[in-house]
């Protein structure tokens, strides 16, 4: 695992077992208002990664894809939080993001997972964690956490810690 | 008798107005449910007065900027009273309700409304003598931070500050700014329904079919 950019963590997930456990550690760190970037092809492990974020942060039902819906709130019965799971691969245009009123989301003291989020960059902050997920064969795949400043960079060097040890 | 809705951004209100006095006015903050918080609370409104809905005669409508959600939901609440009742429609600017509430002020005026992830939606207003508050330029996106860097003259603030906002704010530009007690920092929806009131009796009514949420392009870059 490369650790020489303090703003990248790097890590061979061997099973999609492994992606989710490595999600739920990550969400259990989730406090509210973050915006969480799953990047990587149809089949990469976004949804599975995304199903351990669900499980760490509390979320009572399995995360599914909102392929078709498009967007999915997840509530959490002690605390009332929530979390959307947004998913932007039926988006052609970034026009059409913002008219799902996805600015708005990422405004409230809600976690926010957004897989193909690059169908809108210009409407995601620049303060936000970007997972990148790539095929390195049937089963191992490699994730890349990236996170430039405040509230995602502590989120980064939190899970580091809680998962790496580092 | 008119109704005026603003749920433009999480501060939202009611208000109705009879032409001569505000009836009664409710503004509260919501968190993010304008959907299922409006309509029960438009008829909690009407009841406390015992009016019905039935004597409404037009329906004023803050059609933002703001929240993409928020503007989204009065304006279409606003739009089935007015096409169901057969009643006029008055669009109002969420700034121009907040201006109008400090109609007092020495100009220059800017008003800010949020716009998301500590950004503000800002318009300047100026005013010649004792005239209305009139909307110099177009709608900027600014924050805390940049805000005011190119004030020449004292400019009074008004809007939706945070504490920590106002902070920043006064130790950034020192008196070449004027901040306002939060109470005329708050948008009034009676304020709203003068407006509106004002327009409808000057025949300047808006098309239902028509009125639409007045936005920023998303792509807006943040300037001072």
């Amino acid at each position: 695992m490369p650790i020489l950019d303090p703003n990248v963590v790097e890590f061979v997930s061997g099973s999609p077992a492994q992606t989710a456990r490595l999600g739920e550690r990550l969400g259990r760190l989730l406090r509210g208002g973050e915006v969480i970037c799953l990047e990587g092809q149809l089949g990469a492990g976004k949804t599975c990664l995304a199903q351990g974020i669900g499980r760490g942060w509390g979320a009572t039902a399995d995360l599914t894809s909102p392929t078709f819906t498009l967007i999915h709130e997840l509530r959490r019965a002690p605390d009332k939080a929530r979390l959307y799971h947004v998913d932007l691969y039926r988006i052609e245009q970034e026009a059409e993001a913002w008219m799902l009123g996805l600015t708005d989301l990422m405004d409230a003291t809600a976690s926010v997972l957004i897989e193909w989020p690059e169908r809108a960059p210009a409407l995601l902050p620049p303060d936000r964690l970007w997972i990148k997920l790539e095929f390195l064969d049937d089963t191992r795949r490699r994730l890349s956490f990236d996170a430039a400043v405040g509230l995602h960079l502590e989120l980064l060097k939190a899970f580091k810690k809680d998962a790496f040890g580092l | 008798m008119i109704l005026a809705i603003d749920t433009a951004t999480r501060s939202a209100g009611l208000a109705v107005h009879d032409g001569c006095s505000v009836r009664a006015e409710f503004t509260w903050e919501t968190s993010d449910h304008h959907t299922v918080e409006l309509m029960p609370r438009i008829v909690e409104l009407l009841d406390q007065i015992n009016v019905s809905i039935d004597q409404l005669s037009g329906v004023g409508v803050s059609i933002g900027p703001g929240s993409f959600t928020g503007v989204r939901v009065g304006v279409a609440v606003a739009k089935g009273l007015a096409l169901a009742r057969g009643i006029p429609i008055v669009g109002v600017r969420s700034t121009d309700v907040l201006a109008y509430a400090v109609k007092w002020c020495q100009p220059p005026l800017v008003v800010v409304v949020r716009a998301g992830r500590g950004r503000w939606i800002a318009a300047r207003y100026v005013k010649e003598a004792r005239e209305a508050w009139r909307q110099d330029g177009d709608f900027s996106l600014t924050t805390a931070e940049v805000i005011g860097a190119d004030w020449e003259a004292t400019t009074t603030l008004c809007g939706e500050l945070s504490e920590s906002e106002q902070h920043t704010v006064q130790l950034r530009l020192g008196d070449r700014v004027q901040l306002l007690p939060p109470a005329f920092s708050l948008r009034r929806a009676g304020f709203l329904a003068e407006i509106a009131w004002q327009r409808m009796q000057a025949g300047q009514i808006d098309d239902a079919a028509i009125v639409q949420p007045l936005y920023l392009a998303p792509d807006q870059k943040v300037t001072a």
